[in-house]
């Protein structure tokens, strides 16, 4: 009994010390960069797009985070996730509806005693120190049914706004679902880096229509084989949904450029090693 | 709707100080302490009760106790969230006891200046109920129970919640 306790004891603790060595060869200088998934990602202390999320994640290390972006009735870009605000808030409604004015204060209802609360993208960037040491995938969220072209035009002068107020044109990906936001945006600001977020194929024939950055496909939709196709477009390659330790290997093992993940003390470790 | 839970409580204390004739004891030890899991504290707390008896089955307590959310702020520095649980909670039974109870939680946390990101401290007030069951021998020191403790976060949002107790009487 004791020398199968020992055995056990040592084969774990082997295990445990066992390096991962990744053999990375990607568009992005040979580098997976981790970034955080709405700051510290799902399941957090920290609510999702919080300002609390986000500079957690990137003093713990993070190469950059991902944020989820909507835009207000009053055009004011809002670090958000969800479609109802009642989802994660103490408001109802939806962001599209309200004023920027009306959204003030609205506080995350996740977290235990926390007073962690809706923010302005613009109060993100203003409280990130050296903004630009930092990669920023902006999720793009568009709930809103009237998308006319003024609502077009608001939101392309939105993100140009804080782009260039932060001179985020060389680290910064907005990432869109559908290709009429993408058209919209090349055509006021072709320099403005993005990245198309839907499945694979239809991600891929996009990229390559409009000569986009990137993609961005959850991992469980990705094989090794899909990112070296689209690598060898020219094409990088985010992924998400790396919420456990296995999936962060295996996102890397498939030689992304990006990690947008939820558990991102494990993946700065393993890149660390 | 708070208000009248708190009608409800007050009303339960007065008959309990006013309309008991048994003699039989129901509090052998004055002082707990107790951890608790998930309750009033959020994930857990540990905390200092102190019994006082009424006529008959009836004793009233008030408790304090301590926790916190996390220990390091997002700027990873040892900044931790203190949490200090105030309850007053009447109680009858001799072995197996029930319980009612409310307070309030005395939240000192630290959250981000949204004018550029720098830690800040503040301290909030969260309303607190229980209701619950106590298991303690009539002349015992261990304590276990089992609670509903919903909270008023903020004294506006309504969360329902529960706690595992486990203390020792002295």
């Amino acid at each position: 009994m004791k020398n199968i306790l020992v055995l056990f004891v040592t084969t774990s603790l082997l295990l445990s010390c066992r390096k991962n060595d990744f053999d990375i060869n990607n568009l992005n200088n040979n580098k997976v960069s981790a970034i955080g998934h709405a700051g510290m990602g799902i399941g957090h202390t920290y609510p999702m797009n919080s300002l609390e999320s986000i500079l957690n994640a990137l003093n713990l290390g993070a190469d950059g985070t991902e944020i989820d972006v909507q835009m207000t009735k009053d055009g004011i870009l809002v670090a958000f996730h969800d479609f109802n605000l009642e989802e994660s808030t103490n408001l109802s409604g939806h962001i599209y509806e309200k004023t920027w004015e009306e959204l003030e204060g609205a506080r995350f209802s996740y977290a235990h005693y926390g007073d962690y609360q809706l923010i302005r993208l613009d109060d993100v960037f203003n409280a990130i120190p050296d903004q630009d040491e930092y990669t920023y995938f902006l999720d793009f969220k568009n709930f809103n049914p009237n998308k006319d072209s003024v609502y077009f035009e608001t939101l392309n002068n939105a993100i140009i706004e804080v782009v260039d107020k932060y001179n985020l044109i060389e680290n910064t990906y907005v990432e869109f679902k559908s290709e009429i936001l993408i058209k919209e945006l090349i055509e006021v600001r072709p320099d403005i880096k993005q990245f198309i977020y839907t499945n694979y194929d239809y991600a891929l024939s996009l990229a390559e229509q409009y000569n986009l950055h990137g993609i961005t496909v959850a991992v469980d939709k990705l094989t090794h084989e899909r990112v070296e196709l689209a690598h060898s477009k020219n094409i990088m390659v985010a992924t998400f949904n790396t919420h456990s330790h296995q999936r962060n290997i295996t996102a890397v093992e498939h030689n992304v450029d990006f990690i947008q993940t939820d558990r991102l003390k494990h993946l700065l470790k393993i890149l660390e090693d | 709707m708070k208000f009248k839970v708190y009608l409800i409580l007050l009303s339960f204390l007065l008959i309990t100080i006013n309309g008991q004739s048994q003699t039989e004891k129901s509090v052998h030890f004055k002082n707990i302490i107790h951890a608790e899991a998930g309750g009033i504290g959020g994930y857990g707390s540990l905390n200092y009760e102190r019994v006082v008896p009424l006529p008959g089955l009836f004793s009233i307590s008030g408790r304090v106790g301590l926790t916190t959310v996390r220990v390091y702020d997002f700027i990873n520095r040892f900044n931790p969230d203190l949490l200090f649980p105030v309850t007053i909670n009447g109680f009858f039974g001799k072995d197996h006891k029930v319980h009612v109870g409310f307070g309030q939680l005395i939240a000192n946390t630290v959250r981000a200046n949204h004018t550029g990101g720098s830690p800040t401290r503040e301290t909030k007030l969260h309303t607190h109920f229980a209701i619950g069951y106590r298991y303690q021998k009539a002349d015992g020191r261990l304590i276990l129970g089992l609670s509903y403790t919903p909270m008023i976060e903020f004294q506006e949002n309504y969360r329902h919640w529960g706690a595992l107790t486990v203390g020792v009487a002295f």
